[in-house]
């Protein structure tokens, strides 16, 4: 895993939370901290399709039980998450 | 008993001590959730709210919000529970549309819906759920605190009778704003005495309270909790958001009774890890608000095979009017489950378009959980509660037509067969696409639009809007979302949004809505699923 990939990663992800949740909210910052479950940013429907973006972006299946607050909480630990179901 | 904040005066008495609301750290007993509710009427009173006023409740889930709608009805007002996630311009329009004269939020809420309202806002009287008031606003205000210290000794009962209302709930209009449904207080506990006694709600039950509190199925959890002296218990923020940890909170909290949408209970079985260790006091689980594929609810059944389940079938107009107990989940296939039969003191007549009673056609309720009738629309009052012609000589007797169409099977249960409109449900709301479409050609640039759903197993339905534009190049999707979102709901923003030139017409030049369903269905995009 290259330094670039991991960028790649986050930067897909930002770009598709953007674009598919924060469409109106201009009072969000986005950066790899931001928290997104506690502030809406990503709510029970977003969680899905952000889960639906990641199975079909990277071709990796996501279980049940992965689904945890640890994993989503904010873009640097998806994209930890991401690389842990790449190995 | 015959208002529906009397229930809780009851159990005051009979369970003083136990526990009526639980919020995350926090606790409310019989005893002081009544008292609560009873300083809160001293104070709306002595601002001079009047019987009959309408009180917007514009709070987060707490036990503030429910001392508030029991404060409100005991003041013999009624309250009007306003969505903490909707755009402020939607609420300011459900605020002039009712004639809101009081609300209950946290200041920051009011600060932002204030540059919405226009002359027609009747608002006069704020309760601040947090800070102290900012003088110089041209509102009165109290704070919370303010109305805790009340001493209420002197309180004198407001003279009220069943048919006054409780409370009115806003739902998606087809003429373009929301329109509230006014339900009396005898409707209401018609419905709450029924759900009580049929699903044998006791004191040890621990219900949680899923739905929002603008949403119909909250009036179960509420009202039919407390009046089994059972234990509600309010979910903390976000807890939806992610299944497993739903599943979690259901087994550690002992939840008993679970009631919501199918959408939230598939969320859980598709992601909730369901099957894992944990062990779940369910004894029954209620859903309501759209169809549940069997194949989910199967594996429901399997997942928790001591609990009973409920289909429970009502518009927000109606109450709960029919329900079906789910014995064995289908085995295979994907026949629907039934809406099933009449709940207690309601009649459902199946009428064919001639208006004769038949085995399948559009399903009409009548009985005394019935609405009183939209807020301010005669009109529309009038199309929906029609005259009994079953039974002329019932003058008076109104049936409601629900828009539904259905078969009466040979067992006497009744089977939901579709809409005989455009309304769509998605996530257990009701959406009226005329809604949404009235919204997209507010845009300069798009002359017309169209909003049509598309199957989806997880949580009924998705939008999909086709708009159509003559200037190149077109508004971006972001912008045509974004408009949508500062006017409407988030369920009600099309998740999907496709620019063509013209939209498709029938031979007599009216919108093909069949045609573009079908195109919406054919061309969704994989990540939407």
């Amino acid at each position: 895993m290259t330094s670039t990939a991991t960028v790649d990663t986050a930067e897909q992800i930002r770009q598709f939370i953007l674009e598919e949740l924060l469409y109106d909210r201009d009072d969000v910052e986005l950066d790899d901290q931001t928290a997104l479950l506690e502030t809406g940013v990503v709510d029970s429907m977003g969680i899905f399709r952000l889960i639906d973006f990641i199975e079909a972006q990277f071709g990796l299946p996501i279980q049940a039980e992965d689904i945890r607050v640890e994993h989503f909480q904010n873009i640097d630990a998806i994209g930890a998450f991401i690389r842990s179901l790449k190995k | 008993m015959y208002l529906i904040h009397q229930l809780l005066e009851q159990n005051a008495e009979r369970f003083s001590e136990r526990d009526a609301i639980v919020y995350q750290d926090q606790c409310i007993s019989y005893q002081a959730l009544a008292d609560s509710a009873k300083r809160l009427a001293h104070a709306l009173l002595a601002h001079g709210v009047k019987p009959g006023n309408r009180v917007a409740i514009y709070l987060d889930k707490g036990i503030e919000a429910v001392i508030s709608l029991f404060g409100v009805l005991k003041a013999g007002a009624t309250y009007v529970p306003l969505d903490p996630l909707a755009p402020p311009q939607r609420i300011a329009v459900i605020l002039e549309d009712c004639g809101v004269t009081t609300i209950i939020s946290p200041h920051a809420r009011l600060a932002q819906l204030q540059p919405h309202l226009t002359q027609r806002c009747a608002l006069k009287f704020h309760i601040s759920s947090d800070n102290p008031t900012i003088p110089g606003d041209k509102l009165k205000e109290i704070t919370w605190q303010d109305v805790m210290e009340e001493d209420s000794k002197d309180f004198i009962e407001i003279p009220m009778v069943e048919s006054d209302l409780a409370y009115i709930l806003y739902t998606s209009g087809s003429t373009g704003t929301p329109k509230g449904v006014m339900v009396s207080h005898r409707a209401a506990l018609c419905f709450i005495q029924w759900a009580c006694e049929r699903f044998q709600l006791a004191p040890e039950d621990r219900v949680l309270n899923q739905a929002p509190l603008h949403f119909d199925l909250s009036i179960f959890d509420l009202f039919s909790t407390l009046m089994a002296g059972a234990t509600l218990v309010l979910p903390p923020p976000g807890l939806s958001v992610i299944p497993h940890s739903l599943s979690t909170f259901l087994a550690s909290q002992k939840i008993s009774v679970y009631y919501s949408t199918p959408s939230s209970l598939i969320a859980l079985i598709l992601h909730g890890n369901l099957q894992g260790q944990e062990q779940y006091a369910l004894r029954l689980i209620l859903f309501a608000g759209e169809v549940f594929p069997p194949e989910h609810l199967r594996q429901l059944m399997q997942a928790i095979p001591e609990a009973c389940y409920f289909n429970l079938y009502g518009p927000t107009e109606t109450n709960v009017c029919a329900y079906f107990e789910v014995k064995d989940a289908p085995a295979t296939g994907t026949q629907a489950i039934p809406i099933g039969k009449a709940s207690a003191n309601t009649e459902l007549v199946v009428l064919n378009a001639h208006g004769v009673v038949d085995r399948e056609g559009e399903l009409y309720v009548r009985g005394p959980t019935l609405m009183s009738g939209y807020w301010g629309r005669p009109e529309q009052t009038k199309q929906c509660m029609i005259e009994n012609s079953q039974q002329p000589y019932l003058y008076r007797d109104r049936l409601y037509r629900t828009g539904d169409q259905v078969r009466r099977l040979d067992d006497g249960n009744l089977m939901f067969l579709g809409r005989l409109d455009n309304m769509i449900k998605s996530r257990g709301y009701r959406i009226e696409p005329e809604e949404i479409e009235r919204i997209l050609v507010r845009h300069p640039d798009i002359d017309e639009a169209a909003v049509v759903p598309v199957p989806d197993l997880r949580i009924g339905n998705t939008l999909s809007a086709i708009v159509a534009c003559h200037v190149h190049p077109a508004p971006t999707v972001r912008e045509l979302k974004r408009l949508c979102a500062k006017h409407l709901p988030d369920y009600m923003v099309p998740q999907r949004i496709e620019v063509i030139e013209s939209l498709p017409k029938t031979s007599t030049g009216k919108l093909d809505r069949a045609r573009l369903r079908d195109q919406a269905s054919k061309t969704q995009d994989p990540l939407n699923r």
